[in-house]
């Protein structure tokens, strides 16, 4: 148990330094020579026009929404899967129609057009 | 020792979060430092062995919840305009919170916790080991040996059940038709959700 969190932790760790160790070399060992179009938002595409804290679309909410139940979904997969070794057969069936009876639900939102980008 | 250090590590991350959170000027910068204080929560999870609920806790409020709140955060017109969070009401607010928190505190240190085996099968094989130990009909010798073969198969249960096994294994056979519902519930979440949003 103990060690299985030592794991965690050293994953944590390695997790943690690797992005911090790329910032500090970028900051040590890059040359640092700022130019007027260096400095500007955009080095190549459009210059962005207005804020960018603008209102987003409702279709991104609508997105998250859909994320979460399948998210959830995920939390009862796992359990599934880790005590699968020590279940009957008949505990795949009944995955696989909770699997299906969401699926039913993905297939709603798919003919609904609640997946297409308007 | 390891356990307070990592615990310390955990709670100041939760609690740092939170600080972020209310300190933060702009709502949405609020809303990242909530996921710090999420990941925190999680650890705390993880320090009591809740690996499951550890675990859920990242997968649903780590990673799911709080894109909902920042997509909710950034659908709101008001917040994504010109306009800062403002904190004229911050002394009531502070009011409130403090009073909150005074109460749970009183109520967490006044409830009479009682410690429990950290599984009902290890308590059960801790039981039997007691009935081995006062038996004194039998003999040093078969006793030794019965209490090192009891010893490995306690290991054994401990290593190979934990809690999200033992989860797994009631949802799957006692708990097999809430498991069912589950999905339909889900289903009926996820229908509702489409049918509000489009119109």
């Amino acid at each position: 148990m103990g060690e299985n969190w030592a794991f965690v932790a050293i994953l944590t760790v390695i997790a943690l330094t690797i992005p911090i160790l790329g910032i500090l070399a970028a900051m040590v060992l890059a040359p640092k020579r700022p130019g007027t179009i260096k400095n500007s938002t955009y080095e190549c595409g459009l210059e962005t026009v207005g804020d960018a804290w603008v209102q987003f679309k409702v279709q991104y909410y609508l997105y998250a929404l859909i994320f979460v139940l399948f998210d959830v979904e995920t939390v009862f997969l796992y359990p599934w899967a880790v005590a699968y070794q020590s279940l009957p057969l008949l505990a795949l069936f009944e995955m696989i129609i909770f699997l299906l009876i969401l699926g039913i639900g993905l297939v709603y939102a798919w003919r609904k057009g609640a997946l297409e980008w308007i | 020792m390891m356990e307070m250090l990592a615990f310390g590590l955990v709670a100041g991350v939760a609690v740092g979060g939170a600080i972020g959170v209310v300190a933060a000027r702009n709502v949405f910068v609020s809303a990242l430092w909530l996921v710090l204080s999420f990941i925190g929560v999680a650890g705390i999870y993880a320090i009591l062995g809740a690996d499951f609920l550890a675990a859920t806790q990242v997968l649903i409020y780590v990673g799911a919840i709080s894109v909902l709140i920042l997509f909710a955060v950034m659908l709101t017109h008001h917040v994504m305009g010109d306009e800062r969070s403002n904190n004229r009401q911050a002394f009531l607010a502070f009011i409130v919170s403090s009073s909150v928190v005074a109460a749970l505190g009183v109520l967490a240190y006044r409830t009479d916790w009682p410690i429990r085996p950290a599984d009902a099968g290890g308590s059960v094989v801790t039981a039997m080991r007691g009935d081995l130990a006062g038996s004194s009909a039998a003999s040093t010798a078969a006793q030794t040996g019965a209490s090192t073969a009891l010893t490995s198969t306690v290991d054994l249960a401990l290593n190979q059940d934990s809690n999200v096994v033992r989860l797994g294994q009631a949802l799957m056979t006692e708990h097999l038709l809430s498991f069912e519902i589950i999905s339909l519930v889900l289903l009926v979440a996820l229908i509702g959700a489409i049918v509000i949003a489009r119109d």
